[in-house]
């Protein structure tokens, strides 16, 4: 039997989301497939009445999952902002399989998403054949939704240039899809919303326009606030990561994580944990999913290649890419951050020697 | 007595001896519509009111016109103004408005709480720091909080620790106290049963205290309460006979069953010192985003201007509140149509009713607000927090009132410097080796920095003089400045102090700290310098920008050389001096490439002040690193004339270079290969300032007149300008001398041989004529 490499969110999580279903006493808007409240329970973790535990998928503030639950349950659409790497997708496919029970009507943005990925397209070979027809008609994911009351996704709102971008608009504010080749719409259905991702680093590639933005409802997501929290978030990623690939090294010892996490969180911010030095800022965006990643080599260093546990060695070459992003700049403030920072801490020998012999 | 329920009072001494006790939250606005609606049932007969009571001889101004809130009653120490206690009050602050109540029903109304002499004595007995001295030291916080009034009934507590509400909010599942304290407590529509309020309030405030939840300021409590109950005892032995008392709700419960604690409390208060501290009181205008200050009741609150919206518009459920928010955003330019105002209504009322509340708080909005208005950006909140959330509201006190310590403070020292104040433009000279002309120096460089412009400083105020000029003019209006600086401190030195740290503390620059520092030194706050140093100190090992480390360099220079510092002090600056210029040796190379003929100039003058400085520390190992640093520079290519010439000047007058090392250089600079603007630029680099060294030394003087000989006419007239700058700013006596050299040619016996006759290369037409040209521009 086949194996998928990583399943859909309503799949792995399905028991979760059925029990949810079952024990749900709110009041569910309109086509969702559970109230608001279980929603923002499944997103967060948390023990239902029969003490069933769900586990939490987003680890932050509850109250950023808050206001993007209820945007969706007014008509205005979702867009989840941030930098690369702070669980925007993930946090919209976790919505879309809670709310919808599916997370697939997904439209990737690129440069060169057209327009007839967001509304409809044609079946060339029956247009030519019939003319224009219903059945010649290809539907999108959007038009699904809109049919079905789900919520369909756009990833990487930004990266669509600005002309198809604005296609959303009659969407978003009329909640219609009109074909005029055939003369008839699709109006949405109870239940259709859109959530859309888009980066704070492609900021100005192909900015939103003022029409499109003021049909969004706009939730930043942050970077983690503490320490534990990015450590947690790190530890249940790479658990369940090594999982899915099948990783055989020893699961991740917390210490090393805590150390990853360290570095990265004192060179996002700029200063030690202790509070005490300051430091220069390189110019990657030291993000959580960059530390999962740099974690999850390692992992497969050390499986593959090491002697099976994760140490110094096997993170220092992940670690190191990770932060030297510019050849010149970057290298000065790892340096520097080695030197002054790193060499310091007793404990951290290992680190130094293994990032040393590197050596960017 | 209808609805009236005090289970601890046997029901005939309840009658004739009515005692009502409304616990509040200190600037709740729940809570003052409460304690309004119960005053308006009980029409009591005395009103005790939480409060020292020295502040009894001013609660008679409010309500009256000439009193505007926000404003603050202050305690102070006659004998040590620097000791006081704000108390601020806003319209919506129960306090104020149970006073306001009295006054307007001509209801006596008496502060019931432990007079501040005594707390004082206290602390003083204590040696240790109570929270009313911590009050000095107010250093104003940031509203971070979105919302948040600061805790409730007792002073200071952090969250959990010495938090009792928090064991309520715990339970009903809040993770913030005070959020569960709003929501329960404050966010009231019905008023039509505030006895019920203010049982559930007592009844669970009793709870907490029975099970032994402790306050964190319990041990200060037990005699306040003690006092607070005698108080209570003294007005019913006085034969009151409906006393409703507003205090803190924490203190309720101590203040049932008095017939009980009657013992305990003597006891406690017989462990009161005596006292002689003589204490003043006054009001001062206060300002809303100072209400965030935990002051004298301990209590302080982040959004003072969202609670007046609920005083003042009770029924509102946002629209009002969201449509003030989008009109300061059309203000500030930002495009924000009524379509957003109902999205973002809508918005914030489906997260009210997804987190169970009654209707939306200040936190719904402000996220409804970021999420719809202002593309989730949290930052753009920030323009409406002043305007809206924190509001501008600036308090107007009676002008019959008695002076602040400040203004005090300010006029003793008017009369010690014998510094009249005329409406008359005046200048004064100082002379800062007399006592008294270095203290008006002092004095006026604390009024400059809490921007009070009563004297301008019109001389310089260089490195070793002892002169300056003031420009004297005193306006009607500085009184008012003055005024309105009392709240930053009692003293002079104190205000400026926590003012200037203040500024610092909004400065995000070296060069904007540096600039604070040179006021903060010759105004001799020593408290703020060493704040500020160590400011600086954290922002320069971030600073890319030499220039401005240079720049923040030479005042800290000075303060190490000729300061008038503590010695602890003079230690910190030395250790930073070392740690800036090490910064500066490092990046100085780096930072002299690529820079165009202006940023060139200037750097070029930071080079030679920075050099003059460094040599006025003597501190040997620093000026070899710079040394080093110089020759690093002068050695390279690629970085602009002028400060290879100026390095090699320095080098060579600090005997790093010899005469033939600089000799070579000179020739090198001024070879035919290089450009003659750029050598131009070298001579300009390497002779400004003095041309003395041309008088002495007939080597380089031998190199500088075949350079001139030898350059093409067109290009020397092109040089000319260049040539002048750094001529022209030679004393008369050095051109003249220069030009007698010149007229005698090029000096034999300097070992060159360029004067030689034989030399068949030297043309003379065209030296007869530079020799005409130079004499030109050296005597115009």
């Amino acid at each position: 039997m086949r194996t998928l490499l990583r399943q859909h969110a309503e799949d792995q999580y399905a028991h979760e989301l059925e029990e949810l279903i079952k024990q749900d006493s709110g009041q569910r808007p309109p086509n969702w497939k559970m109230s608001p409240r279980s929603v923002i329970v499944y997103l967060m973790g948390g023990k239902l009445k029969n003490g069933f535990q769900v586990s939490p998928k987003y680890i932050g503030n509850v109250r950023l999952m808050e206001i993007a639950v209820a945007t969706l349950t007014t008509d205005r659409a979702l867009l989840l902002y941030g930098l690369p790497g702070t669980a925007k997708s993930w946090v919209s496919e976790h919505l879309a399989a809670a709310i919808s029970g599916k997370s697939t009507l997904l439209i990737q943005g690129t440069a060169g998403t057209g327009e007839e990925a967001i509304r409809y397209g044609w079946n060339y070979a029956r247009l030519l054949a019939e003319g224009p027809s219903e059945g010649a008609l290809v539907e999108t994911p959007m038009m699904r939704a809109m049919r079905d009351g789900a919520i369909a996704r756009v990833e990487e709102l930004t990266r669509i240039s600005s002309d198809v971008q604005d296609t959303l608009i009659t969407i978003l504010s009329e909640k219609t899809l009109p074909v005029p080749e055939l003369n008839l719409e699709v109006q949405a259905t109870e239940g259709f919303n859109v959530i859309a991702t888009a980066n704070n680093r492609d900021k100005g590639v192909n900015e939103l326009s003022g029409a499109l933005k003021r049909r969004f409802n706009t939730v930043i997501l942050p970077v983690p606030e503490s320490i534990q929290e990015e450590v947690e978030i790190v530890q249940r990623r790479v658990d369940s990561l090594s999982k899915a690939y099948k990783l055989p090294a020893e699961a991740p010892a917390l210490k090393e994580i805590q150390r990853i996490v360290t570095i990265f969180r004192e060179l996002r911010a700029g200063v030690t944990a202790d509070g005490k030095t300051k430091l220069k800022v390189p110019s990657g965006s030291m993000s959580t999913a960059e530390a999962i990643s740099v974690v999850n080599s390692g992992l497969a260093l050390a499986a593959h290649f090491g002697d099976g546990r994760l140490n110094a060695q096997d993170l220092a070459a992940g670690i190191v890419g990770a932060v030297v992003k510019d050849p010149v700049q970057d290298k000065v403030v790892w340096n520097e951050y080695l030197e002054t920072v790193v060499k310091t801490r007793e404990d951290w020998r290992d680190v130094y020697r293994a990032c040393k012999e590197i050596n960017v | 007595m209808f609805n009236v329920v005090i289970d601890h009072i046997d029901l005939i001494d309840h009658i004739i001896n009515m005692v009502t006790l409304l616990g509040i939250r200190h600037h709740g606005v729940g809570s003052a519509k409460n304690v309004l609606a119960r005053l308006e049932q009980l029409r009591p007969d005395l009103i005790l009111v939480e409060g020292p009571p020295e502040l009894d001889a001013i609660t008679k101004w409010i309500g009256s016109k000439e009193l505007k809130p926000p404003a603050a009653m202050l305690c102070y120490d006659e004998a040590h103004p620097k000791r006081s206690v704000f108390y601020p009050f806003s319209e919506f602050s129960p306090e104020w408005q149970a006073i306001r109540f009295a006054n307007k029903h001509k209801i006596p109304v008496r502060m019931m709480d432990l007079p501040m002499a005594l707390r004082w004595e206290m602390t003083h007995l204590d040696q240790a720091e109570s929270p009313a001295e911590a009050i000095d030291r107010i250093v104003p916080e940031e509203n971070v909080e979105v919302v948040s009034s600061s805790e409730e009934t007792t002073p200071a507590t952090p969250f959990p620790a010495g938090d009792p509400i928090a064991h309520f909010a715990a339970i009903a599942g809040y993770t913030d106290s005070d959020l569960w304290w709003e929501h329960t407590f404050e966010q009231v529509q019905d008023l039509s049963a505030p006895a019920d309020h203010f049982e559930a309030v007592q009844l669970m405030m009793q709870n907490l205290r029975e099970a032994g939840v402790e306050s964190s300021l319990d041990k200060e409590n037990v005699i306040r309460e003690a006092w607070m109950a005698r108080m209570l005892r003294q007005a019913q032995n006085e034969m009151y006979q409906n006393i409703a008392v507003v205090c803190g709700a924490w203190h309720v419960p101590a203040l049932l069953n008095l017939d009980k604690s009657e013992k305990e409390h003597a006891k406690a208060l017989k462990q009161l010192p005596k006292t002689k501290i003589k204490v003043g009181a006054t009001w001062v205008p206060w300002t809303n985003d100072r209400l965030s200050y935990q002051s004298g009741y301990g209590a302080g609150i982040h959004s003072p201007g969202w609670y007046y919206h609920l005083w003042k518009h009770p029924n509102d459920m946002g629209q009002r509140w969201l449509t003030k928010v989008a009109q300061i955003f059309r203000d500030k330019n930002m495009d924000i149509s009524t379509a957003h105002v109902i999205e973002a209504f809508r918005l914030a009322e489906s997260l009210a009713g997804l987190r169970g509340l009654s209707r939306p708080g200040l936190l719904e909005m402000n996220e409804a607000t970021a999420t719809v208005m202002c593309m989730g950006d949290v930052i753009l909140l920030d323009l409406v927090r002043q305007e809206l959330i924190v509001g501008n509201a600036l308090g107007k006190v009676p002008e019959r009132l008695p002076k602040l310590p400040l203004q005090a403070d300010f006029e003793e020292q008017t009369r010690k410097l014998r510094l009249p104040q005329t409406a008359l433009e005046k200048e004064l000279k100082l002379d800062l080796r007399t006592e008294l002309d270095l203290k008006r120096s002092v004095f006026f460089f604390r009024l400059h920095i809490l921007d009070i412009p009563w004297a301008k400083l019109s001389g310089q105020r260089g490195k070793g003089t002892f002169r300056e000029v003031w420009e004297l003019r005193w306006e009607p209006e500085m009184t008012v400045a003055v005024i309105e600086r009392g709240i930053w401190g009692n003293t002079l030195e104190d205000a400026a102090t926590k003012y200037l740290l203040d500024k610092a503390a909004g400065a995000t620059s070296i060069g904007e700290l540096s600039a604070l520092i040179s006021v903060a030194i010759p105004a001799e706050l020593y408290e703020a310098i060493e704040a500020i140093l160590g400011r600086i100190n954290r922002a320069a090992a971030v600073s890319a920008d030499i220039a401005e480390l240079m720049g923040a360099l030479l005042p800290l220079a000075d303060l190490g050389r000729y300061g008038n510092v503590r010695k602890s002090d003079l230690a910190a600056i030395h250790r930073l001096i070392e740690g800036l210029a090490t910064r500066i040796y490092i990046g100085l190379p780096n930072a002299c490439y690529g820079l165009d003929e202006e940023s060139a100039q200037k750097m070029f003058e930071l080079i030679r002040r920075v050099n003059d400085a460094l040599r006025t520390l003597e501190n040997q190992s620093l000026i070899e690193d710079w040394l080093r640093a110089l020759e690093g520079i002068s050695s390279k290519d690629g970085i602009p004339p002028v400060l290879g010439g100026c390095t090699c000047r320095l080098l060579f007058d600090a005997q790093v270079f010899d005469r033939e090392e600089t000799a070579r250089r000179f020739a090198f600079a001024l070879s035919a290969g290089q450009d003659a603007a750029d050598a131009a630029g070298w001579l300009e680099g390497f002779l400004k300032g003095s041309g003395m060294i041309l008088l002495y030394d007939d080597v380089l003087w031998n190199l500088l007149y075949k350079w001139v000989a030898e350059i093409h006419p067109e290009a020397f007239n092109a040089l000319l300008p260049i040539l002048r700058r750094t001529f022209s700013k030679f004393s008369t006596g050095e051109r003249r001398s220069l030009g007698e050299k010149a007229r005698q040619g090029s000096v034999v016996g300097a070992e060159t041989g360029l004067n030689n006759p034989e030399n068949q290369l030297f043309d003379h037409e065209l030296g007869e004529m530079a020799l005409e040209l130079s004499t030109r521009f050296l005597f115009d």
